[in-house]
Parts: structure tokens; C-alpha cells; sequence
């Protein structure tokens, strides 16, 4: 079996339970955090939780760490999500770099005032 | 759609440098001392408490420290020291996001370059899954909806 049918056969089994359906529906008109795909369940956070979990070990979604939540997502192709991931780490480090370079200046314009 | 990756990119690997006009001892201090570091970590934005920040630097010890955005949640950063070697080189890990990271410190006439080597990505990105990820090419999850509701 290719990976790609692999793939497919865990995205199958995950969608055959209909409250993991529901949340890969929600998640197709865009993100949500975890709370926000337990609103309309009576099930518990904890459950949601859960099949959460199974859907990202199926490739269907995953689990994007933003400055301020986790939201879920889709996930559309994993190449992609790599590429960003990388300019996301070397922007983290360009502005690290911009904040040293002010805060040094800063040490320096101290240091010579004194 | 698939965008090409290349072996460096499935490797997390960059590099990103910069000059800075100070001189190497005072940028090997920012990096080492917790009034420094939390200065300038975080980036634009994001502040970093002072009190927050403890680091053992040499080979082996730890740092850790709270990163504070502007809606005022908190996120820990934590790592390991691999290699301390100063005042040119500092070696780190961070298991959390799954990446090392090499600070090299080096004299430019009076002034310092800094080049940031990181090599790694988290977890989602390796093993089976991933490699199917990137094997397979779904444009849009529709399209397998759409297989699964006509199946």
C-alpha cells in the first residue's frame, strides 16, 4: 500500500464517527480553538478532546500554536505547513535580532552617560 | 497544492545573521545574563519578565523563562544548554519545538556577527503521517468529503 492510500484508509476510519464528522465540517468554513469545537457537543471537553486527537493522527487536522490559543485547522498539505512553520522561526529570530540590536544600543548610550 | 521541499526544509534548516556595533564581550553578556535576555527574547511584542528568566548557562543546564503577549497569556520557552564556549558559541536545545539552535559570536573589526543556525521541526512534521502529508496531495480536505459522502 503507498503512503498516500495509507493516509486515506486512517482519514476514512476517523470521519466514520459522526461527531468527528461534525468538527471536520465546523473546521471546513475555518479554525477553532478546542472550546469553540465543544459548543455545540454535549459531550465533555475531555471527549472533544479525544477526537481531536484521533483526527490530527489521521492527518485530517492539526493543531496550529498561535501567540495566543491553539486553534485546530484543517490540514490541506503538510509541505506547506513546513515552509511556514520555517519562516514563522526565522522571522522569531529576525525580530530577536532587532530587539538586541535596540536593547544594545540603549546599554551603550547608558553606559556613556554615566 | 504540494510545494517543493528541499532536504534542507525537511530538516528545519536556516540560518539568519546579523551585525551588531557593539563588541563581542556585550553581546555574548545579552545572551548569558537574565537582565539582558529578557530584554530582547521575546521580539517585538512580546515581553519577557526578568524574574522569570533562570538559566544555567553551561553544557548541560537549563533556561527557562515565561514569554508574555500582548493580551497578557503566557507561554513558557525552555531549553538545554549543549555547548558553551565563550565567547564565540552557544549550542541550545529546545525539546518542545523539536529544535537546536547554534549562536556563533564573531569579531568584525570593532563590531560582532551574529549568525543563529537552527536545524528541527516539532514532532507533527516527522513520522509516518507527515511523510504521507507530504507524499499525498490534497489540494482541499472537500475533496475527500466529497469521496466520502458519494462512498
Amino acid at each position: 500500500m503507498t503512503l498516500t492510500q495509507e493516509r486515506l484508509d486512517a482519514a476514512f476510519s476517523a470521519l466514520a464517527d459522526p461527531t468527528r464528522r461534525a468538527i471536520v465540517t465546523r473546521l471546513s468554513m475555518g479554525e477553532a480553538t478546542v472550546k469553540e469545537l465543544a459548543e455545540p457537543f454535549t459531550i465533555s471537553l475531555q471527549a472533544v478532546s479525544k477526537h481531536i486527537r484521533v483526527l490530527e493522527r489521521s492527518g485530517l487536522i492539526n493543531q496550529r500554536v498561535d501567540a495566543q490559543r491553539r486553534p485546530c485547522r484543517l490540514k490541506i498539505d503538510t509541505a506547506d505547513e513546513l515552509i511556514k512553520w520555517i519562516t514563522e522561526q526565522k522571522q522569531r529570530w529576525e525580530g530577536r535580532l532587532d530587539a538586541l540590536e535596540a536593547h544594545l544600543e540603549q546599554v551603550q548610550a547608558e553606559e556613556s552617560s554615566e | 497544492m504540494s510545494a517543493p521541499t528541499n532536504k534542507d526544509d525537511r530538516r528545519g534548516e536556516f540560518t539568519v545573521s546579523r551585525v551588531v556595533d557593539v563588541p563581542r564581550d556585550l553581546v555574548w553578556q545579552a545572551f548569558t545574563e537574565p537582565e539582558h535576555l529578557a530584554a530582547f527574547w521575546g521580539g517585538p511584542g512580546i515581553t519577557v519578565p526578568v524574574e522569570s528568566v533562570t538559566m544555567d548557562v553551561r553544557p548541560g543546564g537549563r533556561f527557562e523563562l515565561k514569554m508574555v503577549v500582548p493580551d497578557g497569556a503566557e507561554y513558557p520557552n525552555r531549553g538545554e544548554y549543549v555547548e558553551v564556549d565563550k565567547p564565540g558559541r552557544i549550542v541550545f536545545t529546545e525539546p518542545d519545538a523539536g529544535i537546536t539552535a547554534t549562536i556563533t559570536f564573531a569579531e568584525v573589526e570593532d563590531k560582532t556577527e551574529v549568525t543563529i543556525h537552527q536545524v528541527g521541526v516539532p514532532e507533527r512534521f516527522l513520522g509516518p503521517e507527515a511523510e504521507a502529508g507530504f507524499a499525498a496531495t490534497f489540494d482541499k480536505l472537500e475533496a475527500l468529503l466529497e469521496r466520502w459522502t458519494d462512498g
